[in-house]
């Protein structure tokens, strides 16, 4: 799967403009996060009580925040942790989603019109107001974070490929490996999961898209990460009260989250284009 | 149609019902006794037990559904744990203030998307077509409350139109509340209006390759014609199932912006109440704002059969 995985980037790579674009972009957030993990000038929480929100130096690169901390590293280590946020929820609603979807698709009958009944009911709420009754429910900080946004982005993952399952499954490939006996799982996950590779490169995409932008989004409203971890979206919470006196403290996590977006998307958009 | 009319209703409420149920029950088994938290964990256990008789929540779990749902549907959400006040009273015109937030976005989205959109699918191309297409998918990216502090950072410092965090009621200042509500609408809808001018220009292209246009233009019709009296009404179908689902996201997005621009809407006050474990407040708000997406959804599949009468008919 993870072969295959590769090769349709590599497909994409060549083909679509868009992709490419998008893959640079990410390939740039992903190094820089890669070079925050082994290294940041400060420790993104100490305090230089001389310079608060101090703007561009030798000393400070990027200038610091309302409390003296120096932003540079916090946009490194910021940067790390909503990547991390945002793959643990794509590989929770991936996993559980195509697997729900896999079933629901295959075998139909009773079980999926249930499911499926459920998952409209969580498709009537928009995911960031899904993970706020999620947060609400299990508490916040990184790892309830994953899994309430997790859960939240179940349901898309298992109506896309429940949608795939559903034209796949009178494929005559299909029928035939059910003649020579092979069994039902073998053939849902063997069979037909490999061969549903765009749609799932592009929902994987989405999902980080939108994983980022819910993780910035919790955050940002206080409920996300808790401090004193750094996170894009609290730098950007944090930064508002100062806007005045120092917009570069709200300018830079902005940029480098729409940065990510923007990425993603646009490799999300190349694939869908040339589908 | 009555049929169709029927069917979609039928299933508006299975959806609502399950919502409910699935509201009700995740927030009836979170650990943690409500009554213990009223009274304090000093509180004798007579005192618990009668706190808990009197709060209902003696009953088995069904039965408190019922009685909830009841209620509920008669217009009352319960009490506040916190405020020991009716959830009504304390959601009354938070409500209203976020509708109106809501309203004014999404009038805005459709006032500047719609142009821009048909415009750009003119002039398919040109210099202004490809730099739109750049922009677009760089404003389509931002979120919203970048975008809100993007907003207040151009109009409220350096234009200064606005003062930021400067929320007028709409009880003291009609006019004022609307002037303030309009900034936030708009960083709301930006990000928004890009994506769907994004989409009406590719639907449009889509339907002018087709042969009716091509019929149409050879009896004679200037492109003025062919576009607005053919090609739009085929293009915008699908556009508008993507406004209504825009218009249910920004009701959620609208917690956001709230909190950016310091607008008392119910927004704020679910955060509040999450983070102060009021239920009542939160299940009300929750299924307040679902309703409200059911309702949306319901809407645009009638609009949507009533436009394109092929809809649902195999069904």
């Amino acid at each position: 799967m993870i072969g295959r995985f590769m090769q349709r980037i590599l497909k994409n790579l060549e083909k679509s403009g868009m992709f490419r674009a998008g893959f640079f972009i990410t390939l740039f957030v992903f190094l820089f996060v890669l070079a925050g993990a082994m290294y940041t000038p400060w420790s993104p929480t100490t305090m230089d009580e001389g310079a608060r929100l101090a703007g561009f130096s030798a000393r400070h690169l990027l200038g610091t925040d309302h409390l003296g901390r120096d932003i540079l590293s916090r946009l490194l280590t910021g940067a790390g942790t909503t990547l991390f946020i945002a793959t643990g929820t794509v590989l929770i609603g991936a996993l559980c989603g195509s697997t729900i979807g896999a079933a629901c698709g295959y075998f139909g009958g009773v079980l999926d019109e249930i499911v499926m009944r459920i998952i409209d009911a969580l498709f009537a709420f928009p995911s960031i107001l899904l993970a706020l009754v999620f947060v609400s429910l299990f508490g916040s900080g990184r790892y309830h974070v994953i899994a309430a946004l997790g859960i939240a982005f179940v349901p898309s993952f298992a109506r896309t490929v429940r949608g795939e399952f559903l034209t796949e499954k009178n494929r005559d490939y299909v029928t035939k490996a059910r003649l020579q006996g092979i069994s039902d799982l073998r053939i849902m996950f063997l069979h037909i999961l490999p061969n549903t590779g765009d749609v799932m490169l592009s929902s994987v995409l989405i999902g980080f898209n939108n994983a980022v932008l819910a993780e910035a989004g919790l955050s940002f409203l206080g409920i996300g990460v808790q401090p004193p971890d750094a996170s894009l979206g609290r730098m950007l919470s944090e930064s508002q009260q100062y806007l005045f006196r120092a917009p570069m403290t709200a300018l830079l996590p902005g940029i480098l989250l729409v940065l990510m977006i923007l990425g993603f998307s646009l490799m999300g958009e190349g694939v869908r284009s040339h589908e | 149609m009555v049929r169709y009319l029927g069917k979609k209703l039928l299933s508006a409420a299975v959806t609502l019902f399950a919502v409910s149920v699935l509201v009700f029950v995740s927030f009836a088994l979170i650990p943690g006794d409500p009554a213990v938290r009223k009274l304090g964990t000093q509180a004798t256990p007579q005192a618990l037990e009668q706190m808990r008789e009197s709060m209902g929540l003696t009953a088995p779990l069904p039965v408190r559904y019922v009685r909830w749902a009841a209620q509920f549907i008669q217009g009352d959400p319960g009490i506040s744990y916190s405020y020991d006040m009716p959830v009504r009273t304390l959601l009354g015109d938070k409500f209203f203030v976020t509708m109106s937030l809501v309203l004014m976005s999404f009038l805005l989205l459709v006032a500047i998307s719609i142009p821009l959109g048909i415009a750009h699918a003119k002039r398919e191309g040109h210099l202004f077509d490809r730099l739109f297409l750049v922009l677009g998918q760089i404003t389509m990216s931002i979120p919203p409350f970048f975008m809100g502090i993007l907003v207040t950072l151009l109009f409220g410092i350096v234009l200064k139109l606005f003062v930021p965090g400067g929320y007028v009621s709409w009880k003291t200042d009609p006019a004022g509340f609307l002037l303030y509500l309009f900034f936030p609408a708009l960083s709301i809808a930006l990000p928004r209006v890009a994506m769907t001018v994004k989409l009406l220009r590719a639907e449009v292209l889509k339907e002018a390759e087709k042969d009716y246009v091509r019929t149409a233009y050879s009896r004679g019709n200037s492109t003025m014609m062919v576009l607005y009296r053919h090609v739009l009404k085929n293009a915008f179908i699908p556009v508008l199932t993507f406004l209504s689902m825009n218009l249910t996201d920004m009701v959620a997005g609208s917690v956001i912006i709230e909190q950016v621009f310091g607008i008392p809407g119910y927004g704020r006050f679910l955060l509040v109440s999450i983070l102060g474990r009021d239920y009542p407040v939160v299940e009300a708000i929750i299924m307040g704002l679902a309703a409200f997406v059911i309702l949306v959804n319901l809407l645009t599949d009638l609009l949507y059969r009533l436009l394109d009468p092929r809809v649902g008919e195999a069904g």
